[in-house]
This record gives C-alpha cells, structure tokens and sequence, in this order.
C-alpha cells in the first residue's frame, strides 16, 4: 500500500534500498516520450501523410485520438494493477479474454512492432541524404545510410547499450522545441495572410478518409502504453503511473496537433497535400528554414537525423525484449529467451530481430522500391493499424476483466470509461479497416489492401490457435501464457 | 505488503512436509561430506561465486546483475540447507532463531528477521542481489582466498578481486563439469549449483564442450531439487529474466 518513501527510509533498509530509484512522474514521461521520438513523427508521418493521402484532418485526428486513448487509459491503468505483466497488451488479451487470445495477441504484436522498426529504415536515407550533401557533398544510395544505421542498431543492441536516459531527454527537449518554434513561426506566416482554421474542424473526420486519419494518429501516440511498465519502480504506483499516461497522450496530443495544423497554414489547406508529395520530409525544414534561416533548418535537420536513430534502436530494443519474454514464457522458441553471458542482453531475439531488417533493406534495395512512402510510411501505417486493433482488443479484455472482477474500483473506471472507449476505438477499426485504399494511397483494388488486415487476421488466428495447442500438449505453458519474463517461469518445463 | 503473520508460519510449518531439503536420496561416496555440513551449512555462495567469475583475472563471466541475483539465491541457499529459513509460495518464513555462525550467513538471517514485514521471495532476491557481490567476495577475502585489486587505470577506482590461489578458484567448476558430464548422482550443494548455473545462464560456458544431452540433463535437475529450493530457483529465473526486461541507462 502506498506509503511515503522518506518515512520508510529512515526505519527501512530494504523499503530504502528498493526505493532509492523510484520513478516520479517526469521520469516516466520522459522514458515514454523519449521512445515516441516527435520529430520522426511531425517530419515523417505527417507530411507523408498529407502527400499519401491527400486529406487535411491530421490535426483533427490527433486531437480526436488523443481523447480516445486517454479515455482507454482510464481501464487500461485501472487493470495494470493486477496483471503481472503489464505493459504489453498480450497479457491484458489473456488476462481479460482468455490466454489463448493472449497469443494471438502477441503474435499480432510482434508482426505490428516489426512492421514499425524496419519502416523507420526506410526514412532514415530521407532524413540523412540533405546533412551529407551540404557538408560533404555526398549523394549515397538511401540504402548505404539504411545499412549503417541497420549495423548501429544491430551492435548497440547486442552490446545492450540503450541510448543514455539523459541524452534521449536532451534529444526529446531540443525536439520539442523545435517543433514549438518551427510551428509558431508557420502560424506568423500564414499563406495568404490569413491563419485557416480548416484542418482543426471535426468536419474533416465524418468525410471519406476519416479511418486513415485516424490510422495515422494512433501511429503517433505509439508507445504511450508503455508507462504501465514502471508500475513496481514508480513512488506511487497508482497516482504516479496513471498521471503520467494521461500526461503523456496530452503532452503528444497537443504537440501533433499543434504541428500538423500549423504545416497547414503555412502552406495553405489547399496545397499542403501536393507540396507535401513533391517536398516529401522536407517540408517542415523547408518552411523553417524559408521563416527562420538556414541555421534553424540545420538544426531541424540534425534532430531529425537523432529522433530516427534514437527510435530505432528504441523500437528495435522493445521488440527484442518482447520476444525475449514471450522466449522465456515458452509461447516462442526457448532460445528467443537466452542473454548473452557478458552483456546480459537478450541476444537472441536482438539477432533475429536485426536479421528481419536487413532482410527488409535488402529487398527493398534490390528491388528498387521507394524506400519513404513503400518501407517508412506503408510500414509505419501498416505497424499503426496492427497497434490500433491491439488497443481495441484490449479495451474489450479490460471490460470484460472488470465484469469478472469488479471489486476495487469505481464505476467510471471498471465501468463507464471502458465501454465508451470499445464502442469509440470499435468504429475508429471499422473507419481504418475501410480506409485502408486512402491510407496507403493505391487504388481500391490494389492487393495491400486485404494483405495488410489479412495479414494479421492470419497472425491471430495463427496464434490464438497455437495457444488453444498449448493448453492440450503444454498445459504448463499455458497456465502462465501472459506473465511475461517477471513471472515465475515454466523454466524447468520448457528446458529452455 | 503484507505483514507477516507468525500464527500462518507455524500453520505452514506443520503443513509443509517438504521443507526438509535434505530429502535427496544420497550415494555412499558423499555419506562424509553430508555428516560434515549439518554441522557447518554449505558455503553455497562461495562456490557460486568462483564459478561465476574467471579462475585467475578475477572478471565476472557474467553481467553483473545476474552474478548479483545468483549469489543472493546461493546465500539464500544457504540458509535453506542451514535449515534456518523456508520458501513456501514465494514467501521467506523464518524456521530457526539461532543465529548462523559464519558472519555473512549472520548478517543475512539478521536482516531478514529484522524486516519481517517483507517476506517476498523476488523482494529479498532484489534486495540482496546489489550487495552479494561485495558481500561474498569479502567472506573470500576474510578467508584469504581473494584478494583486492585496484584497477591501474587512473579516475576508474574499480576493484576486482582475483583468487590467491587457481586451483582451488578453478575447484568447483571442474567438479561441476566432470560430476554433470559423467551424470552421477549429484549432492545438494552440487544439485543446487548446477541449477543455479542454468537458471544464471552460466551452464551455457560451464558445459560449452558438453554434449547437448548434459545440458538438457542439467536443465531438468530442478525437478529433483527439494521445494524450497526449487521455488528458490525458479524465483531466480525469473529475476534474471526480469533484470534484461528492466534494464535501463
């Protein structure tokens, strides 16, 4: 039960030892937001976004989302209380619908966050190619500068190096800041004059292309689900954890939606989606540097460059980790859930993961394919819709957990706050899942359309089935599908 | 947290028949050694301690944090075999007030009687696992087995300690390894170090020229291990699993 640490200190060597880095509420926001790295979202997602899809809600939707999930978080924190592996909607699927759902869960997970890391090689030529050229004159392939960053996060993630808490702070300062600054310098220079409204009107969310609005919104609040994860190490697990979720989905709430308004009215409602196709990731830089200098667009620039790296070797490190656990649990192969001796990290899953991308880079490179809207926004969006059907599936796990088990909290949070958020996130999947032409920009027929949701229908069922095999052959297994790497493990059962 | 409540551990002391840990079916060949430790508890830790880290630098084998987690298991370890404290549902109960002779397994036990109202298994694994390390090493030293030295590089004021001597260091490993690849009936000690190499990941460079089927052979000793020690391990597992998940910089 919540007690104050400095009263316990002084009487407690255990309570002190294990309190001496607990977490307050910056700390945790500065952990989520770090990973959410803002500028590869303003610069990357956004304006591909306006260029793919031809539309102009971005901003709208940001705010829309952003309500929604804080709406979702209401449970979804109400129930990280009692599941042991919080932090991953896996667990919640086999805590609140049953474990077999949990796999399924999990291998939708998988596909989702692969989707999302090997995308980010994709922009990181994009973001380099500008820096290379005005100081060294450089013209590489994007794929060469793909490669490299591929390698650095390969290494890093082999060597368990995460970037320093305290530089992915000072990165994701300075980003902020830009985009402040960047942003209230486009609303100064409004085209034509005049500062539009149109892109913040919720008019824009009821027209055709509402779902892929909204597809690339939740794609920027990816990794807001993550603060439930320092639920044991924070000072106050209730109020510290649940303040910071809901602070974190405002904090990125209103800085997306600030950003992608103020693109808009600098370029103007009507021209943002075609300058936004020739200029690509530029466009931020370009207007920064058009309102503010040269030097202003350098830094940008520069930010850019970090916030990809930084949210590679994040992304790639989250998703080693998870299938180190799901390794260790026994739902994967065993050897997913080795470390290496020296380092202690999860070695194994951090090679299959780097394997996958450099398959990725290498198909792409040799195929010859736009590696900015194919690899960074079709697998951003891709990874976004995988992620948007985990949080809806969650948002029913929860409900049900709390019809089952409803002691302990308030009717607004097991109650009225979850089934707002199914009914809401239920027609936001339906709106994605039937924008998915609009999303991608290809025409109706084209075959990504069913791929892309079929592809992960085939990794839930692919899953869900594979637990429902778990409980007849490895019945021990499967009692602890859910628990994550914390848990006391099937170790002796599985042989490792 | 719960606090811990005395009436429930008689209760559980009555119930649990299996908190003996000396229940191993026993060979001749270790008939002496086992009189010897009911008197004098296994210095698991020790041996834990020289497998985990190389027989003549001193490094660690493994990353700190799981050599920590694995030698705060082994002392733990060692107050089970001491018979002073059992594990029951992940929970420490305390057994036997008389207090250890040898200082650090005094110290330990003083603790945990100290702060009864933590009884978690993973909370005293936690807690014990940031100081193991210094802890066991200087019971080595006390013993004139280590000895310390600085590092020579200026502003790094690391300390390693390197055995004084290399054969007794290299001692238990090679026990280890010959009694595994040779599959004889292992004795507690050797039992639960084996184990704790697996659940560490140490067993992986223990038995690195062993054929596969004496690592699975290693893997499946914890069935044989009594339940407090078996719950012990598998707590340990899972801290090692947890401390990757939770690492951060």
């Amino acid at each position: 039960m919540p007690r104050s640490v400095s009263a316990l200190r002084i009487s407690n060597p255990v309570a002190s030892t294990l309190a001496a880095n607990r977490l307050g509420v910056p700390a945790v926001i500065f952990f989520v937001l770090s990973a959410a790295t803002p500028l590869t979202v303003v610069a990357g997602v956004v304006t591909t976004g306006y260029g793919t899809t031809g539309l102009i809600g971005m901003a709208a939707a940001f705010a829309l989302v952003g309500v929604l999930l804080a709406t979702f978080s209401v449970g979804y924190v109400a129930m990280a209380r009692r599941v042991g592996n919080a932090g991953a909607f896996y667990s919640y699927l086999a805590r609140g619908l049953g474990r077999p759902w949990g796999v399924g869960g999990a291998w939708v997970a998988l596909l989702a966050y692969n989707a999302l890391q090997t995308g980010l090689y994709g922009a990181i030529g994009a973001a380099a190619t500008p820096l290379l050229d005005q100081w060294a004159g450089l013209h590489p392939p994007w794929w060469a500068v793909a490669g490299i960053a591929w390698a650095l996060t390969a290494v890093l993630g082999l060597l368990r190096v995460d970037v320093n808490g305290t530089v992915l702070a000072v990165l994701l300062l300075a980003e902020v800041a830009v985009i402040t600054v960047f942003s209230i310098a486009d609303l100064l220079h409004p085209a034509g004059g005049r500062v539009s409204l149109l892109a913040l009107s919720p008019g824009n969310l009821v027209g055709p292309g509402a779902g892929a609005m909204l597809i690339l919104a939740v794609l920027g609040f990816v990794g807001f689900e993550s603060a439930v994860v320092f639920s044991e190490e924070s000072k106050n697990p209730r109020r510290t954890i649940a303040l910071a979720t809901y602070l974190s989905v405002g904090l990125v709430a209103a800085l997306y939606t600030l950003a992608a308004w103020a693109m808009t009215v600098a370029v103007g409602p009507d021209r943002i989606a075609a300058v936004s196709r020739e200029q690509g990731t530029e466009v931020i830089f370009n207007l920064a540097g058009a309102h503010l200098g040269s030097l202003a667009r350098d830094i940008g620039h520069v930010l850019f460059v970090t916030s990809l790296l930084a949210a590679m070797i994040a992304f790639h490190n989250t998703t080693s980790r998870y299938m180190f656990a799901l390794g260790r649990e026994g739902v994967l192969p065993g050897r997913l859930g080795r470390t290496a001796l020296s380092t202690g990290s999860p070695s194994a899953a951090s090679m299959v993961q780097s394997g996958i991308g450099l398959t990725v880079i290498t198909i792409y490179a040799v195929a010859g394919w736009d590696p900015l809207v194919r690899l960074f926004y079709w697998g951003g969006t891709a990874g976004g819709l995988g992620v948007l059907f985990l949080i809806a599936s969650t948002a029913l796990a929860v409900v049900v957990f709390f019809t089952r088990h409803p002691s302990g909290e308030h009717l607004w949070r097991r109650r009225i706050a979850p089934l707002l958020a199914v009914v809401a996130l239920v027609v936001v999947v339906v709106l994605a899942v039937g924008n998915i032409p609009t999303l991608l920009g290809v025409p109706g027929g084209h075959p990504l359309t069913w791929a892309v949701p079929t592809g992960y229908l085939i990794a839930a069922a692919g899953g869900t089935a594979w637990g429902c095999l778990l409980r007849t052959t490895r019945p021990e297994v499967y009692r602890r599908i859910g628990l994550g790497a914390k848990a006391a493990t099937c170790w002796a059962e599985t042989g490792r | 947290m719960d606090h811990f409540a005395p009436r429930r551990v008689r209760a559980d002391l009555r119930i649990e028949p299996r908190i003996e840990p000396r229940t191993e079916p026993r060979t001749d060949l270790h008939a002496e050694q086992t009189a010897k430790e009911s008197a004098v508890p296994p210095a698991l830790a020790d041996d834990f301690f020289r497998l985990a880290h190389d027989d003549t630098t001193g490094k660690p084998l493994l990353h700190p944090r799981a050599v920590g987690i694995g030698l705060a298991s082994a002392l733990l370890g060692e107050l089970v075999c001491g018979r002073r404290i059992g594990i029951h549902a992940g929970r420490v109960y305390l057994h036997d007030h008389t207090p250890p002779e040898d200082a650090l397994a005094h110290a330990t036990f003083a603790q945990l009687s100290a702060q009864r109202q933590y009884d978690g298994v993973r909370t005293w694994l936690g807690f014990l696992s940031r100081t193991a390390s210094e802890d066991v090493a200087a019971r080595l030293w006390r013993a004139g087995h280590l000895r310390p030295v600085t590092s020579r590089w200026p502003l790094r004021h690391a300390v390693t300690y390197v055995p004084t001597d290399t054969l007794v260091a290299v001692r238990p490993a090679i026990r280890l390894t010959g009694r595994l690849t040779r599959r004889e009936r292992l004795d507690l000690v050797d039992a639960f170090l084996a184990c704790l190499c697996a659940a560490t990941g140490l067993d992986r460079r223990l038995l690195r020229d062993a054929p596969p089927p004496v690592r699975e052979h290693t893997a499946g000793l914890v069935h044989g291990a009594p339940a407090p020690l078996r719950e012990l391990l598998t707590h340990t597992v899972a801290a090692v699993g947890d401390a990757v998940l939770a690492y951060r910089t």
